[in-house]
């Protein structure tokens, strides 16, 4: 075991829950948890290494077989589709991808294009696709939900928690795309070369799922 | 508009000479392999009309391939892959030639996708063999190719498509439906594989047996075993035995060490019908080398006849060659001789006889100092420099020991030939 297994992880708040779930089944992060400026911190003890990214980055890291693992949202993954391994729900950073707009917008999605505001193109487009309706995306980086207020768009596809900012907006969900949660990735290569330490950090990771609950 | 004068496509790139090198003599030891199982090299066009690649059992999306328009106003393709033109020239120029037909390749590859868009792919195609035998014959020629290119540590993975095929056939679910299922299981989804039987209404030991199949790698014996521990039907039962049946060969070759099973490796490309494998080697996030059985893909292009056949991605074994430190060095046979002054011919004649010995001399006419012939070398990667001497005396400097010796052209002919014995026990 000369190899550091590699563990890219977002920064942010669905890091510190992955941490306390690695913490839980022995792998010492309390380095990530004081330094701040590392991007690269290791445990000798577990032979892990973590590597702090951005989250849009996390899958891109784990195909290209730079980290072996990493954790990152479904919304992501649906997003960018990698060619990697989907191997568990870690059941952290719950949330939902829903359309919405305001209780006016429903005509608007009776309209022959729809003009769809999001971070999530490729997700909005499947969607939209699937129900066999025409739309055209208007890609924007934040506030998605400015975006019918203001005519710049019918509806919205966007990741809701508590749904608290839809409503001080006087928006609505007209409907659920999916459910969201983080999830732990896999190089496709990786399982099988770290076939044994890979398989004994999911059944790890699996038992304290189990018992979380 | 901008200046694209200095720059090259994405996806595309410069090899520069010590890479090129090293990805040569890769390609040369591949030929050398597969010439050594008696199969034949052949050239496709590099480009074809768009209708070879759009067939049913067209594998590539239409916004992966290059394509140009002839002044006739036909839609051609830049060879985005390799099989499909060789079945058609299996089906077609090659129809009167006796069976089976044992081909290969080295060709360049383009695709529209992101990362590499042009790459070298070794390939072999073995076509009118039905038997299982030739399966196993190619996995252990993708082994042998591997092994003989350097690549350290790597491990090839068999499945057989029906096996999961014949499984879903037992429910009765859309072609969409399967094909979401396909994608689940192909990214060990378990999540999504059992949110996708409970919705269906899949129960009992299908259940329990799909949600298996995405964690059936391994050992080869073990995962069959672990596998028949169901009621497979025969479908899924006869899959098993293929896989037996070709590892036997595998076997026999003593590869056994290099090969592992996945049985949870499904048909990404449509025309694979049987036995898939696909290799990879540490320090890579990336397959090296793909392939498997195609029975339905020649009746495109004339008769059926049951085919199998791989492709090694060449470029990326020279990255695992460079990630794994095992790229062979330049400068093994290169020297360079200093020619100046009154005895230039001297100097010419010796280059011609140390040529004609298969060695690499590069003549310095530039009557530039010791020294400064001495940093290019350096810079450059060549070990050693000539010198002539009186009569048919040389002196060679080597640069890496700064020993100097007074030899003479059979002298160094006959050092040449050690120094490769050495080196080829080290590269093997």
């Amino acid at each position: 075991m000369d190899r550091y297994l590699k563990i890219a992880l977002a920064k942010g708040r669905i890091a510190i829950q992955a941490l306390e779930l690695f913490e839980s089944i022995g792998i010492d992060c309390s380095l990530l948890k004081e330094e701040t400026r590392k991007l690269i911190v290791r445990d000798p003890a577990s032979m892990v290494e973590f590597i702090l990214v951005k989250p849009k980055d996390v899958a891109k890291y784990v195909e290209q077989g730079a980290v072996d693992i990493g954790v990152v949202g479904k919304d992501t993954l649906l997003e960018q589709q990698p060619d990697l391994y989907e191997v568990l729900d870690l059941g952290i950073g719950k949330c939902r991808m829903v359309v919405a707009g305001t209780k006016g917008s429903v005509n608007g999605l009776n309209r022959a294009v729809k003009v769809v505001a999001t971070k999530y193109p490729v997700t909005a487009r499947n969607y939209f696709r699937d129900k066999r309706q025409s739309i055209q995306v208007v890609e924007l980086d934040g506030s998605v939900e400015l975006a019918p207020l203001v005519g710049l768009s019918h509806v919205i596809v966007d990741l809701v928690e508590t749904g608290q900012t839809l409503k001080e907006n006087g928006l609505v969900i007209l409907d659920e795309i999916c459910p969201i949660s983080a999830r732990l990735v896999v190089n496709k290569v990786s399982l099988k070369m770290e076939n044994e330490r890979i398989t004994r950090l999911l059944k790890a990771l699996r038992h304290a799922l189990r018992k979380a609950v | 508009m901008g200046d694209y004068r200095r720059q090259v496509p994405d996806g595309l790139g410069d090899i520069l000479a010590d890479e090129c090198a090293v990805k040569r003599t890769v390609e040369t030891a591949i030929r050398d392999v597969f010439l050594g199982y008696g199969l034949r090299e052949v050239s496709t066009p590099t480009f074809e009309y768009l209708d070879v690649f759009s067939t049913r059992q067209a594998v590539l999306e239409q916004e992966q391939m290059f394509k140009l328009t002839d002044p006739k106003g036909r839609i051609l393709v830049i060879r985005p892959d390799v099989t499909i033109p060789i079945a058609r020239m299996a089906a077609t120029n090659m129809k009167a030639q006796p069976k089976p037909l044992k081909l290969f390749y080295i060709s360049d590859v383009f695709r529209e996708a992101s990362g590499q868009r042009e790459f070298t792919q070794a390939g072999v195609e073995m076509i009118g063999v039905p038997g299982i035998e030739t399966d196993g014959e190619c996995i252990s020629m993708a082994v042998g190719a591997l092994k003989t290119a350097g690549i350290e540590d790597f491990r090839i993975d068999i499945g057989q498509v029906k096996f999961f095929e014949s499984i879903i056939d037992e429910i009765n679910i859309t072609d969409d439906d399967k094909e979401s299922l396909r994608h689940y299981i192909k990214h060990k989804n378990l999540v999504a594989v059992e949110e996708f039987l409970d919705g269906k209404g899949v129960n009992g030991g299908l259940k329990e047996l799909l949600l298996l199949v995405p964690v059936l790698y391994g050992e080869v014996g073990e995962i069959i075993k672990l596998a028949r521990e169901f009621p497979l039907n025969d479908g899924a039962a006869k899959a098993l035995v293929d896989i037996e049946k070709a590892y036997q060969i595998i076997k026999e070759y003593g590869y056994e060490k290099y090969v592992s099973i996945d049985l949870g490796m499904v048909k990404e490309l449509s025309y694979y019908t049987g036995i898939i494998f696909k290799g990879f080697t540490r320090d890579l996030g990336f397959i090296i080398c793909s392939g498997g059985r195609y029975d339905d893909l020649q009746q495109e292009f004339g008769k059926k006849a049951p085919a199998t056949g791989f492709a090694i991605n060449v470029n990326r074994v020279v990255q695992a060659l460079y990630k794994q430190n095992r790229q062979q060095e330049y400068g093994q046979k290169s020297y360079i001789l200093v020619c100046s002054g009154p005895d230039r011919k001297k100097a010419i004649n010796t280059a011609q006889r140390m040529r004609s010995a298969g060695l690499y001399i590069e003549l310095d006419m530039t009557e530039a100092n010791i020294e400064q012939v001495m940093a290019y070398a350096k810079a450059k990667g060549v070990k050693k420099i000539i010198i002539p001497e009186e009569g048919s005396r040389l002196r060679v400097v080597n640069l890496d020991t700064g020993k100097q010796t007074i030899t003479s052209i059979p002298g160094i002919i006959a050092g040449l030939s050690l120094d490769r014995n050495k080196c080829i026990s080290g590269w093997h």
